[in-house]
């Protein structure tokens, strides 16, 4: 598939503002992520960025380029037109084209010359990566939420888009299939077919998916960098956070796994997962104890030796951020291998003289640890 | 019994009304899809200019066709350099007919356009395809039932024409009388019966076509709902 955009290279570069209703949305930022997340609350720009860079949105100012291939630079007086620009859109709502069936939605950026063989093979891979077999002759509106934005993900990847626009392609559709539909997501990011821009409010979701990560609020860029260490800075008043961790299927027990992440072992539950392999799993901050000591005679399978970073407090409790390891004390808002974020009440807090730098071991059990993978599909 | 100068009138009935239909839908259409989606200066003043035909008396529309083509016109036989055999002709009834027909078209095929999502025409253009193919493979088909209503009208209209194409085309039996003109002839040459006759042929021939594009859209209708159901 020698045609097909090499997005190791191409950096994504943007330095550009936009006039909107309450604010002027500010961004400027070089990325080379394979996928870039945008976070922030509703209402703070994010869709707004995503349609300057379509060029769905008239007005933007400034430039932004994807290696060599400029989309606009409006001091130069240059704005490529939509159909050239090379940006694969998903908007939350999806948009397929009522009057196709499936097939015909996948095919719509194909061009007329879709019948060559690097087009269908590259037709086949996607609806194998995307699980699109059995839908392709259905009409759209026989489509669930969540098939409706597989479609429309398969449909953007085939129009072999420079870059990827996700605007927050889960956001229509309930938890349960939220969480089935990310790991296809991971799919299509490993897959390197273009670079991603994924733009959410669920951290989680941002955390799994994203390499680096720009916090928006009311157009602003108010912090950026790796995830966790992104959104534990920008979600600085909620005691509760979503551990996402990363890492590879270690020793396979009977009932648990071990999972690498980084030099820090974690054992979560079995389930499907085969030695060798990446996982993400999710681990609640609620589900984290922490103790002084190394207890023993304890049913949790994990007890770790980490390192408090810094202490948030929050309406209900305060969140302990650590970091897995028995390494050395790391200066706070530094990005460290494996991040973890404990709730605690005050009065627990003051019992164990928890403080940033102090040692500590945080205990959890494997089947808190909900893996996060494509196979895991219940 | 159906007299030879009643069919007669029935076919160049439909002659004009067809001919005057099709020679208002492609510029209807797109000047439709113009308004609806375009941005330019002077739209109010096209979207105005365009709606006089429906408020200006058909007879009106009828003599400035007529100085037109006239034998010293803008578009007459002296200043073109042949006869275009507008005057007097069932072609200067159908070009009378389409042009009264033409602002009920393109403001018809406008509201269909401005129906269609244009985030959805954007995507199309978003997937890679020219502004012209996104137009023709998404616009086009997503405006189709209200396109055929525009078109419906229009024949609607040209099929009951009278002012603009008496002072066109005249009003010759086997040559330019339409139905319209036909009864308008009888009444004047007081027989009414057979004015009669041509009132209850052309109200059953209006039914008719009525009828069938209610039936056309409804099937139209039946089907969208229908793929909106998912499937067992």
């Amino acid at each position: 598939m020698s045609a097909l955009p090499q997005p190791g290279g191409a950096r994504l570069s943007m330095d550009l503002r936009l006039e909107l209703a309450h604010f002027t949305l500010e961004v400027a930022c070089e990325s080379g992520a394979r996928c870039l997340g945008i976070f922030g609350p509703s209402g703070s720009g994010k869709t707004s960025l995503l349609e300057a860079l379509a060029g769905w949105r008239r007005g933007a100012r400034g430039r932004a380029a994807l290696g060599a291939h400029v989309l606009f630079d409006t001091d130069r007086g240059e704005a490529l037109p939509l159909h050239v620009r090379r940006v694969g859109y998903v908007p939350q709502d999806a948009l397929l084209f009522p009057h196709w069936n499936v097939e015909r939605n996948l095919r719509a950026g194909m061009g007329r010359s879709g019948a060559d063989a690097e087009n269908e093979a590259l037709l086949l891979r996607t609806v194998e990566l995307l699980d699109l077999s059995k839908l392709l002759s259905r009409s759209t509106a026989a489509l669930s939420g969540g098939e409706r934005q597989r479609v429309a993900l398969g449909r953007a990847v085939l129009s072999r888009p420079a870059l990827l626009l996700l605007d927050e392609p889960l956001g229509g559709v309930d938890l349960t299939l939220r969480r089935r539909i990310l790991p296809w997501l991971v799919r299509l990011r490993d897959a390197a077919l273009a670079p991603m821009v994924f733009v959410s409010h669920d951290p989680t979701e941002v955390q799994v998916l994203c390499d680096e990560v720009l916090a928006l609020e009311r157009g602003t860029v108010v912090a950026r960098g790796a995830p966790g260490a992104t959104l534990r800075r920008v979600l600085s008043r909620e005691e509760r956070f979503e551990n996402v961790l990363e890492g590879s299927v270690g020793e396979l027990g009977l009932g648990t796994a071990r999972v690498d992440v980084g030099e820090v072992g974690i054992h979560v539950t079995r389930g499907q997962l085969r030695a060798g392999e990446r996982v993400a799993f999710a681990l609640g901050s609620d589900d984290v104890l922490l103790a002084r000591e190394a207890v023993a005679g304890l049913s949790a399978r994990n007890v770790l030796p980490c390192r408090v970073l810094a202490l948030t407090a929050g309406q209900g409790g305060v969140r302990v951020d650590l970091h897995l390891g028995a390494g050395q004390a790391v200066a706070p808002g530094q990005d460290v291998p494996a991040p973890l974020s404990a709730t605690l009440t005050a009065e627990a807090v003051r019992e164990l003289c928890l403080e940033p730098g102090r040692a500590a071991f945080a205990v959890f059990k494997s089947s808190s640890c909900r893996v996060l993978s494509p196979r895991d599909r219940d | 019994m159906i007299e030879d100068a009643t069919l007669d009138a029935l076919g160049i009935t439909f002659q004009v009304a067809l001919g005057a239909t099709a020679l208002a839908a492609l510029p209807g259409i797109l000047l439709g899809y113009l308004l609806a989606r375009g941005h330019f200066p002077g739209k109010s003043l096209v979207e105005t200019v365009t709606a006089l035909p429906l408020v200006l008396p058909a007879t009106a529309i009828g003599y400035l066709l007529l100085e037109l083509f006239a034998r010293d016109g803008w578009l007459g036989p002296e200043r073109l350099g042949f006869d275009p055999g507008v005057l007097f002709t069932a072609r200067g009834a159908t070009l009378a007919s389409a042009v009264v027909s033409f602002p009920l078209v393109a403001r018809t095929a406008r509201e269909a356009f401005a129906r269609v999502d244009p985030r959805l025409e954007r995507m199309a253009r978003s997937l890679g395809m020219a502004p012209w193919r996104s137009f023709l493979r998404v616009s086009l088909p997503l405006a189709a039932r209200g396109l055929a209503a525009a078109l419906v009208l229009g024949f609607g209209r040209a099929l009951g024409e009278f002012g603009a194409t008496v002072i066109v085309a005249g009003n010759i039996p086997g040559r330019t009388q339409t139905l319209a003109l036909a009864i308008f002839n009888d009444i004047q040459l007081g027989d009414h019966r057979h004015a009669l006759q041509l009132v209850g042929l052309t109200t059953l021939l209006a039914f008719g076509v009525l009828w069938t594009s209610e039936r056309v859209l409804a099937t139209g209708a039946r089907e969208a709902r229908r793929a909106g159901e998912p499937l067992p």
